[in-house]
């Protein structure tokens, strides 16, 4: 057991280490990548200062809060794909037959899947959370590192977000565009708006089916005022989310039929 | 025993119609009651004509796919259950697809490989001499797989799918899309390993130039049955017994000077078919020497592909 873990362990390092030299086999692009990636967030950032600047700040919606969400959310995302990025192939395995050559090796499939691909661009995103972090706490390292920790828990949300929907593709085809829309329209969008801006029935749709709450906004007041209750819930709903997304995949491998495209690994 | 497989079924619904739910499940049977075993150190080729069965057999065997009935034992595993035990004790290659990382390097595709089969470092250093050596691709090691040349990426995904060592093979179409070159290099190093480490070879193959070249057994399954289980010898004394003579004169002959029945007659040279298992070989050759003085004499069996052909249509 402790051999395996050890083994995995040693494995999942490799396996990053391979996806950075992937990455920086094209040195130019992953820079322009992640400049691009970091940009493209900092222009939301104007958005809400002439936001802010026009309507001022209330009880209810402060631009740290703003600033914290916006840290959280982009951290998580970063983490998640610069890791995990193989995630959203997963319906594209399925769909061509792809999965064979992980369901070959002595790893576990999702492990493996996930740890095979790195998106270049999401170190843009990993940058700007930490950038935004430092903003909203005035350089207080304690806050940046609590940020650093509930955003890479948070990684959990997208995470199982994206193996749930797409793993359906066994069942129902390719899922490709729901998994998206769900991850891009959806989960990034509300977990970047302040929690108090919705009202009680969408509220509870961020508390329940798109995990925003607990991947944006509970966070975020736990780094402007800690809580020991509000983090435990983040911790076991996360844990909930990432026991169903490895059942749902694993009940899906179990009904994968295979393919004979050809294809190559990324 | 190294493959020990009894019954084998694997079915596939296929649906069609309806928007959510499908108006129509058709159940496929891709795989039907196939029975066999292979012992260790066996090369067996697996032949049959697309969408026979072959691939789907060998995904059950490898534990990618789930059988929907029978038993498998692989190298004392069973592969639904004891998937990722059997994989340290398995290798497989199948031409279609690759295990090598299109963006990196030979070398480096290869550490990770080790490092799936929980090689450390330094095992998997002196794993990766010993292969390139053995398949003789030291000057591949450190060139990007996506500038490979198929020949040279496909030696370089069969010495990857042997790194842990396995007891057996599964070659999916080893030598698919290759020159002549590459495929007579492939098979050597087929043979290579299974004569220096005794490894089970399980190949499957459109190209009988393989299984001629490297197989001492023959499945053939269509339809998802099996046709034939056999060995080359008894395939060849059986179904290649027919042979084709050409013979040349020293002069022009005619049809009606012959007695036995000939296909052909060409200026000096005629063409006819004879059944070794039916005719005595030697009294044909004396009376066709009676005939005239000869010149040449050619003797062909009917190729390979022609028994293959005439077997499934047998069994169709």
């Amino acid at each position: 057991m402790l051999t395996e873990a050890r083994n995995n362990i040693r494995y999942f390092f490799n396996a990053i280490k391979v996806s950075i030299k992937s990455a920086m086999a094209y040195k130019a692009s992953f820079i322009i990548q992640t400049i691009f990636m970091f940009l493209n967030n900092a222009s939301f950032l104007i958005f809400w200062t002439v936001v802010f600047s026009k309507t001022g700040e209330n009880v209810d919606i402060t631009f740290n809060n703003v600033l914290y969400i916006w840290g959280l959310s982009s951290f998580a995302y970063g983490v998640t794909y610069f890791f995990f990025g193989g995630i959203e192939k997963i319906n594209e395995y399925i769909i061509t037959g792809g999965l064979d050559s992980f369901l070959l090796q002595p790893k576990g499939v999702l492990l493996n899947v996930a740890t095979s691909k790195s998106s270049f661009s999401a170190c843009g995103d990993v940058l700007y959370g930490i950038v935004v972090g430092m903003i909203a706490s005035g350089g207080d390292i304690s806050k940046v590192l609590m940020l650093v920790a509930l955003g890479t828990f948070g990684g959990v949300f997208f995470f199982a977000s994206e193996v749930i929907v797409r793993s359906l593709s066994v069942w129902i085809g390719d899922t490709n565009v729901v998994a998206d829309r769900y991850v891009q329209m959806f989960l990034i969008t509300f977990s970047t708006y302040p929690e108090n801006i919705f009202k009680i029935g969408t509220k509870i749709l961020l508390y329940t089916v798109i995990p925003a709450a607990y991947l944006a906004f509970l966070p975020a007041s736990i780094i402007e005022s800690f809580s020991i209750t509000k983090l435990l819930i983040v911790i076991l709903v996360g844990l909930l989310y990432l026991f169903i997304a490895v059942k749902v995949f694993y009940k899906a491998i179990s009904c994968y039929e295979s393919g004979n495209n050809m294809a190559m690994k990324g | 025993m190294q493959i020990c497989v009894k019954d084998l079924q694997k079915t596939f619904k296929i649906k069609t119609g309806g928007f959510l739910k499908a108006k129509k499940v058709t159940n496929v049977n891709a795989v039907e009651n196939v029975s066999f075993e292979v012992e260790k150190g066996e090369i067996v080729a697996f032949i049959g004509p697309n969408g026979a069965g072959k691939s789907t057999t060998i995904k059950m065997l490898t534990g990618i796919i789930q059988p929907s009935g029978g038993q498998i034992e692989v190298a004392g595993y069973n592969p639904s259950k004891q998937r990722k035990a059997l994989a340290y004790h398995v290798g497989c290659m199948f031409g279609q697809k690759s295990q090598l990382y299109m963006h990196l390097t030979v070398r480096d595709s290869y550490k990770l490989l080790c490092s799936i089969y929980d090689l450390n470092e330094e095992q998997a250093e002196k794993k990766i001499a010993e292969i390139s050596q053995m398949f003789k691709i030291e000057e591949l090691l450190d060139r990007v797989v996506r500038k490979l040349s198929l020949g040279q990426r496909m030696i370089c995904e069969i010495a990857g799918s042997i790194l842990h060592e396995p007891e057996i093979i599964f070659l999916d179409e080893p030598t698919i899309g290759l020159d002549i070159f590459a495929k007579a290099r492939i098979r050597q190093i087929i043979k290579k390993m299974n004569e220096e480490k005794g490894t089970t070879i399980f190949l499957t193959s459109h190209d009988l130039g393989d299984v001629e070249a490297l197989c001492d057994r023959i499945i053939i399954i269509n339809n998802g049955t099996i046709v034939t289980d056999s060995t080359l010898e008894d395939l060849k004394a059986n179904y290649l017994s027919e042979k084709v003579i050409k013979i040349s004169y020293d002069k022009y002959v005619t049809q009606n000077e012959f007695e036995y029945p000939v296909e052909k007659v060409e200026h000096n040279q005629i063409e006819l078919k004879a059944d070794t298992n039916k005719i005595n070989m030697g009294e044909l050759l004396s009376y066709f020497t009676s005939i005239g003085n000869i010149t040449d004499i050619q003797i062909e069996s009917t190729p390979l592909e022609e028994v293959i052909k005439k077997l499934y249509k047998e069994r169709r």
